[in-house]
């Protein structure tokens, strides 16, 4: 609970101007032109594929995610919500290859064509590096305690997208820049900066890697109201060059970002759609309680708002 | 609790138990189980080889090993066990005290654990039976005193860990004294490492007093230990070799399921398990 | 003229080598009764005022007054007076502990020991159902932890209760459901209801305090918040990230 020593992060507030109305216009999400159902371009070929993707516990051989398909495209976000415990996470997990291995996965998670789940450790490591970005809950043992931040990024950025050093330190800056932090976190040791500093670095180290894809497991809970919005802003631009998978159980979240929308419930998909027709008139049941709990969240807010402007 | 799931999941952890367990039965029943008394000279059956009569044959004076060895067991690991209880004892209850505590009772506790364990231990160890005069007891203290610094450092971390948590803290913004938050928060959550810490000790242990004896400083003849035994058996090593197997595959023995057993349980206090 | 209920005059509060200052001249005042929502960004010094505001720590500089009397005297005149809710609920309870053995540890030291009876009746005040009475902290999901945490912070019917990010860790359905328990259970508590989400903060609270570099920037009530241009708020309310509904 020992607040953090110095936070060398600017107090200024992210550019302003943006029209506090319209959320999907102010994250700036241009709609990608190719259109949904078209995949005749190259381009347009899945980055991410899941089919049939099922994830169980090894020992018991309890099912813990089963029957999980999902496509993703350059240029579109898909949001995978569901309340705590739904296993959105060992989706993500399981989609890089990543799961512990008291878990075994079924079924197929294709990644440029590669299968991550069937791929040696050594082949799944070298695909993620090479065009998957990771953003994690609590990524806090993420940095090597004896080294700069900088070192992080100077050494991440030259392996992996060989850049030199002074174009990898302008890279960083820029990066952080974007999510709220200045030269002084680029030069700090990991124990002088808080936890939720600590999340905007690795997440301005991931995005500095330009992956083609970058999946989000629950981005913004770490972070403050300032720097989730910071985040989301963050990945709405992303989105466009790039595809996103962001899971997530806050729907404000999901408005901001997602095209389409996979809806969780005890590890099975209880609902998917576009993201407009899920979040306004969802048909499950859990899609539901999400959208009302939201909305029973916000609603004061809005009020006041509405009243007072 | 999770130490007794590790044992029955881990094997070789659980051969090492029902060894330790069967070795300190032994030592219990040894009056009523011992083929012959162990002190019972009889100078005329000396070296007696393996027989139905000695099943471990004789000594140097005729007396019966098998009866030494199971009478022997119960100054070993009789010493032993009361030394690392002590031992936790003298160590546990500052350390958890200084670590729920926290600054200056802490700091003094620290600096007076470095000084002490500023001295190699086994010359402490020496130089205190050497003043104290050789006898189990003596050697034993000896044990306690050179020691005890090494568990209150070790708790005092342990406790200090459990005491910056917001269970503690809640406890007192409700106004709870530190008995209570011993009792309840710190004591329960370290007690695993506890028994871990005094099983992996007990192995250190039973070396250190059998080591003693075997110096002549410990357990005095002609009462049967392992390490005095071994002691005699080195005398005569020339002439029957063979006199060294019982004493000394007993104390490695024992000492190794020791250690095994602790390093078996600490993985089970492992976060991550 | 009564003396407020709680009054923090120049809290100073730094920490590391070479200091740093987490609180400046800190000053607050509370009446008696009501939600206040404590709002700041993360590292801005809330949770150093609450743990100073629950006695865990001795500011450097500056008093704590409720009601008149200097906080250790208050809280030894009345246990159970004040208590607090933290974020992380997973540390916040004994592991090895049953659910009726952690409420328990609520009621004031001192005190009859709790019969079943009281805990049942605190559980129905959460919503908590009395099967779980046995049950140990691992057993439970995070909305049902915060609740046993919820219901033996208020077991002692505080005057005080701080909430220090209690819903921020969980997903917003019992977030929701979690916010509307505290206001419906509120009574004549008065709550420090710490956040940086300033949604969660307006469904709580009457008031909100804006904390912004070791010291209130500004402390607008709920109906004038979106008329406040104190820049700080501002900045708050328009870097919201809401759902809009219908949109």
């Amino acid at each position: 609970m020992q607040p953090c020593p110095q936070p060398p992060e600017t107090t200024t507030p992210p550019a302003q101007g943006e029209p506090l109305r319209a959320p999907r216009e102010k994250f700036s999400s241009s709609p990608p032109s190719s259109c949904p159902g078209g995949g005749k371009a190259p381009d347009d070929a899945p980055l991410l594929e899941a089919r049939g993707l099922g994830v169980r516990v090894r020992a018991s051989g309890e099912t813990l995610v089963s029957d999980v398909s999902l496509t993703l495209r350059r240029g579109r976000c898909l949001g995978v919500v569901g309340e705590s415990g739904s296993g959105k996470t060992l989706i993500c997990r399981a989609l890089l290859g990543l799961l512990p291995p008291s878990l075994a996965a079924g079924g197929e998670a294709l990644f440029q064509g590669c299968d991550m789940l069937t791929a040696s450790p050594e082949e799944a490591r070298r695909r993620r590096g090479a065009g998957l970005g990771l953003l994690l809950q609590h990524p806090m043992t993420a940095f090597d305690p004896l080294r700069t931040i900088e070192a992080h990024f100077l050494e991440s950025l030259r392996a992996r997208r060989g850049l030199a050093p002074e174009e990898a330190r302008a890279r960083a800056r820029a990066g952080l820049a974007d999510m709220g932090l200045d030269d002084r976190a680029l030069r700090a040791y990991p124990h002088q900066l808080s936890g939720g500093m600590l999340q905007r670095c690795m997440i301005a180290l991931t995005l500095s890697l330009e992956p083609a894809v970058v999946v989000a497991d629950e981005p913004t809970t770490a972070l403050d109201a300032r720097h989730q919005f910071a985040l989301v802003r963050c990945l709405a631009r992303l989105r466009r060059e790039r595809a996103l998978l962001v899971v997530s159980h806050d729907l404000a979240v999901m408005q901001a970002l997602a095209d389409d929308v996979l809806v969780l419930h005890k590890g099975r998909p209880v609902e998917s759609g576009p993201a407009a027709e899920v979040l306004s008139a969802p048909r499950h049941a859990v899609a539901r309680r999400l959208l009302e709990s939201r909305r029973a969240l916000s609603r004061e807010f809005l009020r006041l708002r509405e009243t007072q402007s | 609790m999770s130490l007794t799931r590790a044992v029955r999941e881990d094997r070789l952890g659980a051969c090492c138990l029902i060894f330790l367990l069967a070795v300190f039965l032994a030592a219990l029943l040894a009056p009523w189980i011992a083929p012959h008394d162990p002190l019972a000279v009889d100078v005329r059956q000396k070296f007696a080889p393996w027989s139905a009569e000695h099943w471990l044959g004789t000594d140097h004076l005729g007396r019966d090993v098998l009866s030494r060895l199971l009478h022997g067991a119960r100054a070993t690991l009789g010493f032993s066990l009361l030394t690392t209880i002590l031992t936790l004892l003298a160590g546990a209850l500052p350390g958890l005290l200084a670590g729920a505590l926290r600054g200056r009772a802490e700091a003094a506790l620290m600096r007076l654990c470095d000084a002490l364990l500023a001295f190699p231990s086994e010359a402490l160890i020496l130089a205190a039976v050497g003043m104290l005069g050789p006898s189990p007891e003596n050697a034993a203290l000896a044990c306690i005193v050179a020691k005890w610094p090494w568990y209150a450092r070790m708790l005092c971390v342990v406790a200090r860990q459990y005491a910056d948590t917001n269970a503690v803290r809640f406890a007192r913004v409700m106004g709870r004294g530190l008995p209570h938050i011993l009792r309840r928060h710190i004591l329960p959550r370290a007690a695993g490492e506890i028994v871990v810490l005094g099983t992996l000790h007990m192995g250190s242990f039973i070396l250190t007093i059998s080591a003693l004896s075997f110096l002549g400083l410990g357990v005095q003849p002609p009462a049967p230990e392992w390490g005095a035994m071994l002691g005699e058996a080195r005398d005569a090593m020339l002439l029957e070799p063979r006199l060294m197997l019982p004493s000394g595959a007993a104390i490695l023995l024992t000492a190794a399921a020791c250690n095994y057993l602790g390093d078996c349980l600490r993985d089970a206090l492992e976060p991550g398990r | 003229m009564t003396p407020p209920f709680l009054e923090a005059r120049g809290l100073c509060k730094s920490y590391g080598r070479p200091p740093r200052a987490v609180l400046r001249d800190l000053e607050l005042e509370l009446p008696r009764g009501g939600a206040w929502g404590l709002l700041g960004e993360s590292g801005c010094g809330k949770s150093t005022l609450a743990r100073l505001l629950l006695g865990l720590e001795a500011p450097d500089a500056g008093t704590i007054l409720m009601e008149g009397q200097p906080l250790r005297r208050w809280r030894a005149r009345h246990p159970g007076g004040m208590s607090v809710v933290f974020q992380d609920y997973t540390t916040s309870v004994p592991p090895q502990c049953s659910v009726e053995e952690i409420l328990a540890e609520g009621f004031p030291p001192g005190g009859p020991r709790p019969g079943a009876g009281d805990l049942h009746a605190l559980m129905d005040r959460v919503s908590l159902p009395r099967a779980l009475a046995r049950k140990r902290p691992h057993e439970l999901s995070g909305g049902q932890l915060q609740r046993v945490c919820i219901a033996r912070a208020i077991a002692a019917r505080p005057a005080f209760l701080v909430l220090d990010e209690a819903v921020s860790s969980l997903d917003t359905p019992a977030q929701a459901r979690i916010l509307e328990l505290l206001r419906d259970i509120r009574g004549d508590m008065t709550y420090l209801f710490i956040t940086h989400d300033i949604q969660a903060a307006v469904f709580l609270c009457e008031r909100l305090l804006f904390l912004h570099q070791g010291r209130i920037a500004a402390s607008p009530p709920r109906e004038d918040l979106f008329r406040t241009t104190n820049p700080i708020v501002r900045d708050l309310l328009d870097n919201a990230l809401v759902f809009e509904d219908g949109g």
